[in-house]
């Protein structure tokens, strides 16, 4: 589904290129669950921007299933953030001034889902997150937590067929995690393709795929399950 | 989608409270000061406007010169004018001639009122000026002795009783005493916006009654204002060409021989209110071109506001910047983001018109009262500056809102949503905007300092004559009180009273014009100069009163009667064909009532302050009843000895009211024009200005807390407290830099250019630049300091662990 292909990010510093993403290649098919992982600075969260289309590689292709989404204009892009995309962040990003609802409810909005139907799919949402109570809360108001899973359902309530996550249990406890991750595993299980980004070994272990990125560069690609039985 | 962004502009600004306050109460205030300002432009403008023929009403006015030099633009013709308009121009459809009479006594049994406002003139004037009759009709207003009258005069005189048919007393100096009128009948009362607003119309027919039919073939009888109404699209051009022709024709000898010249020309009459070209109007008129003045100043407080806008959204920005952020990652395109920060620019916008126009309602009445303007309250009714709010609105949406947005649309989304976004001001136009207003703050300033200054300046000039602790009180009313030698009366017992120096009497104080003119002033031998005299009756001790400065010559011999000697101006002097004083000691003067010697001949005086010219004035010396009394009270005594001389006065004139005037404050109402020009200017400038602190306050404070880190490093690094303050003040001065280099020329090129349209005009010295600069620095080093040194004391310990 997703194909890169000699993908390089580079900033033009004073006096030289330098290279955060240097010859990217990487397929990653429709309904797999894959965490990135690698030290600090490696160029993780770039990679993840590259495919979510939040930031242009300098070099190279970058292909969804027949279509090449290596330069876009903002309103392609838009288009394609709202046809594909799902994003969760570490700060979990809520609008500060809507409620749950609200902040559920914006992605509805930009896909122009008629007002009835909205209710109905954030409703529906709110069920199946356990959230229905908080519905009228401010995200001040909520746990870590709960905001994070607001930060879900909002991600999801488009239906993307990619959801991208960059460190999305990074403020929680465990606990917390634990819950975040067992939701991604059931949204992978009804077919949501999944990447993450994550420090945490204990997160990975949900995924089938984990990409080991240093130095701006893929070191190792294996599956988890796998490599544990070895 | 909408009612998301409303959802988020409401709680956005409930939340910051502050900034809300600042940016909307800005923007209302603002618009309520330039919703004012343009209803007081639109009522100035719209004077005679509201005449159903105004587009094709006029008045003639002449120009003279003397020797192909330029004398008078006046607004004042002669009878025979209107004779040329009526009978030898084609194009010409009505015309219509106006005398002023001046302020007389008027009543009916014994229930008598003063009036001012009293004109004689034919029926045509009440088509011409669309003024309604409600009762009786014009059709007797060419008979002799006939009058008109206001409601409001019916109302006063007559109470409930219907005038038509009764008879009115109009007592007038220009009668010599009472006459009586039969009332034809009754109009409504003139708007307030007219340059005329007759109380009392007497028939022209009259003026043939006391001074005969021959006045009409006048030409040097100068002193009626003749209207005409020209046919639909007739070329005034042409006409004025037909005017000279005639005037050349049947009056050219005449002038030749004088050595004058003259030309006609038509003034639209809807123009006359805002013109201060001519001599002899009625009433002063305002400057169309200050008026132009006002609508910088509009602009500018608009300018001043919006730019106030713009930079408060920008020191906000970075409360955006995550929901911009989740917003584009959704789905969101930079189109659709920035619909939704112009629709908030629209929403602020429309809050601050809509407060701007409660302001408006419940300050207007007070500012009007305040300033003294004559503005009705209709003009401050909603419809009629609706269209200009929509105007605001939709312009002031759109420039408050432009930039922000551009700005807030422009953020990448990959930076925002990294966490540690961190959003600069250095980013947006917060600085050269702070700029442009400190700019503006320095022009504005210069502006108030020059209007004050000049205004000052015109009211402390050289008159020539004391004004200073003089009491004035008016004569008595005569026809009631009964004709007798008030005069010697008045002067007795005032100068009886202790601290009351001297008491002179004269027919028109300093501060007013003086009605009476005539050209038919000439010394034997000598032609006459074609100039138009003043004539003023005086009593005796006038010149000492009023401290006029006596060149050649002795005052009046006080054992005459009425009228035999004559004492001149320097004015007249050179108008009678004389250079020196002296020459002229002795000399028979022609005048109306004959030839008399000349005794005198006196330094020039301003009657009317230095608004007007210095008229050549011939004074005669009258021991009977004048219209007015100055007392010379010794210096700070006047308002103690004021209940003293009324009661003196009551003892007297058992029948007359008690009027008086304190004689300097009542020739400063001349300048009345010149101080609302500088109240309201001021009153505008200080809006902009306390608009512009709140906007440099707003716009520093955010600078400084961006600073904060760098300022902790540097402490930690060794930076003294002096070290810290010179960094923050290094900026500072570019600042001001700049703000000189700028602000200094454009409000020079401004207000020299605005002393131009004055007769004397101050010099713009060293306080024009020094002055407003220093105050531009003032305002901004008090605003910034609170924020400055907090951020100069800051403790690095506290700022840098929660990194
Ligand atoms: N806008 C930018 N300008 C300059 N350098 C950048 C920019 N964005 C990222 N970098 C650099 O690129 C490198 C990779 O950054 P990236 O955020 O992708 O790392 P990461 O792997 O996500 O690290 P972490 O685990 O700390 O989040 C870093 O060295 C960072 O300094
Ligand atoms: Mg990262």
């Amino acid at each position: 589904m997703i194909k890169l292909t000699d993908i390089d990010k580079t900033i033009s510093s004073k006096f030289q290129k330098e290279f955060i993403l240097k010859g990217i290649n990487l397929e990653i098919e429709e309904g797999e669950f894959v965490t990135i992982m690698g030290p600090s600075g490696a160029g993780k969260s770039t990679l993840l921007n590259i495919i979510g289309l939040l930031d242009d590689a300098s070099a190279g292709q970058y292909l969804l299933g027949e279509e090449d989404l290596t330069s876009l204009s903002d309103k392609r892009k838009a288009k394609m953030h709202k046809e594909h995309f799902g994003f969760v962040f570490q700060a979990y990003h809520l609008i500060d001034e809507l409620t749950v609802y609200e902040n559920i409810e914006t992605p509805l909005l930009y896909r122009n889902v008629k007002s009835s139907e909205r209710k109905s799919l954030v409703a529906e949402i709110l069920d199946r997150f356990g959230m229905v109570a908080k519905k009228d809360l401010f995200p001040a108001q909520l746990s870590g937590g709960q905001q994070q899973l607001v930060g879900v359902a909002r991600a999801i309530i488009g239906k993307p067929s990619i959801l991208l996550a960059d460190e999305p249990t990074g403020n929680l406890h465990s606990a917390q995690s634990k819950e975040i991750m067992e939701l991604f595993q059931k949204l992978n299980d009804e077919g949501t393709t999944i990447i993450q980004v994550t420090h945490s070994e204990d997160n990975a272990k949900y995924s089938k795929r984990i990409i080991e990125l240093e130095d701006g560069a893929i070191v190792k690609d294996y599956n988890s399950q796998e490599a544990q039985h070895a | 989608m909408f009612k998301n962004y409303i959802k988020i502009f409401f709680r956005q600004l409930f939340k910051n409270k502050a900034y809300s306050v600042i940016n909307i109460g800005g923007l209302a205030f603002g618009i309520a000061a330039v919703l004012f300002i343009a209803t007081y432009v639109n009522f100035e403008n719209s004077y005679d406007k509201d005449i159903a023929a105004s587009d094709q009403l006029y008045r003639i006015n002449l120009t003279s010169f003397a020797d192909g030099k330029l004398m008078q633009e006046s607004s004042r013709t002669s009878p025979a004018i209107g004779g040329i308009a009526q009978n030898e121009i084609s194009g010409i459809e009505e015309m219509s001639r106006v005398v002023i009479l001046g302020e007389s006594i008027v009543g009916h049994n014994n229930n008598f009122v003063r009036e001012l406002q009293i004109f004689l003139t034919d029926p045509n004037y009440f088509k011409l000026f669309d003024i309604e009759v409600v009762k009786g009709n014009t059709s007797e207003m060419d008979q002799p002795l006939t009058v008109m009258i206001s409601s409001s005069i019916a109302k006063k005189v007559f109470e409930d009783k219907n005038p038509v048919g009764e008879t009115l007393a109009i007592n007038s100096s220009n009668f010599d005493g009472s006459v009586d009128f039969k009332v034809a009948g009754v109009f409504e009362e003139l708007p307030e916006n007219r340059h005329l607003k007759p109380q009392i119309l007497i028939s022209y027919a009259t003026l043939h009654h006391f001074i005969g039919k021959q006045i009409d073939q006048s030409y040097d009888w100068l002193n009626l204002y003749t209207y005409v109404t020209t046919g639909k699209n007739t070329s005034i051009e042409q006409l004025n060409d037909q005017f000279n022709a005639v005037l050349n024709k049947n009056y050219g000898k005449q002038l030749e021989a004088s050595g004058s010249e003259w030309e006609l020309g038509l003034q639209p009459v809807n123009q006359i209110h805002t013109s201060t070209n001519y001599a002899g109007e009625y009433e002063a008129g305002i400057d169309g071109e200050k008026l132009q003045y006002f609508v910088w100043v509009a602009i500018f407080v608009l300018l001043m506001i919006y730019i106030n806008s713009i930079n408060i959204s920008n020191t906000r920005a970075h409360n955006r910047v995550k929901e911009i952020g989740v917003r584009k990652v959704t789905g969101g395109t930079k189109k659709q983001l920035f619909v939704q920060f112009i629709f908030e620019s629209f929403m602020i916008n429309l809050l601050a018109i809509l407060i701007a126009a409660l302001i408006l309602t419940f300050w207007a009445p007070f500012l009007v009262d305040w300033f003294n303007l004559n503005i009705t309250p209709e003009f401050f009714k909603p419809t009629q500056y609706l269209g200009i709010l929509v105007v605001l609105w939709f312009f002031g949406s759109l420039i408050s809102g432009f930039y922000p947005a551009m700005l807030l649309t422009s953020f990448a989304p990959a930076k925002i949503l990294k966490g540690n976004f961190n959003f600069k001001l250095k980013q947006s136009l917060a600085k050269p905007l702070l700029v442009v207003q400190l700019i503006f703050c320095l022009v504005i300033l210069s502006g108030i300092l020059t209007t004050y200054f000049q205004l000052d300046f015109i009211r402390n000039q050289e008159l020539g004559l004391a004004l200073e602790d003089k009491l004035v009180v008016r004569s008595p009313m005569l026809f009631v009180e009964g004709s007798g030698n008030y005069q010697e009366q008045m002067r007795n017992a005032m100068t009886s009273i202790e601290g009351i120096k001297a008491v002179a009497a004269t027919n028109e104080i300093p501060g007013n014009e003086i009605y009476w003119r005539t050209d038919e002033v000439f010394v034997e031998g000598k032609e006459k100069g074609g100039n138009v005299f003043t004539y003023l009756h005086v009593g005796d001790g006038y010149f000492d009163v009023f401290d006029i400065n006596l060149l050649a010559g002795k005052s009046f011999n006080t054992d005459l009667d009425y009228g035999q000697e004559a004492i001149i101006n320097e004015k007249a002097l050179q108008s009678l064909g004389f250079s020196e004083p002296s020459e002229v000691i002795g000399k028979k003067l022609h005048l109306n009532q004959g030839a008399v010697p000349v005794v005198g001949v006196v330094e020039d005086f301003r009657q009317q302050g230095v608004k007007a010219e210095v008229d050549p004035a011939v004074l005669n010396y009258s021991p009977g009843d004048l219209n007015y009394y100055v007392l010379d009270v010794e210096k700070g005594k006047i308002e103690e000895l004021l209940p003293v001389v009324e009661a003196t006065y009551i003892k007297l004139f058992t029948n007359s009211p008690f009027e008086y005037y304190f004689l300097d404050e009542h020739f400063d109402k001349q300048y009345k024009s010149e101080k609302q020009f500088a109240q309201l200017f001021s009153l505008a400038a200080i809006i902009a200005i306390i608009i512009a602190v709140m906007g440099i306050v707003g716009v520093t404070t955010q600078l400084m807390l961006q600073r904060t880190k760098e300022v902790s490093i540097r402490k930690i690094m060794g930076a003294s407290f002096q070290d810290i303050l010179l960094i923050i003040s290094k900026e500072y001065v570019w600042w001001f830099t700049i703000c000189f280099a700028v602000g200094i020329p454009v409000a020079y090129l401004l207000f020299t250019n605005w002393l131009k349209s004055f007769i004397v005009g101050i010099e713009l010295g060293w306080w024009f630049y020094l002055i407003p600069a220093f105050i531009v620095v003032f305002i901004f080093v008090a605003s910034t300091l609170y924020q400055s040194l907090k951020t100069a004391l800051v403790n690095p310990a506290d700022t840098l662990k929660d990194e």
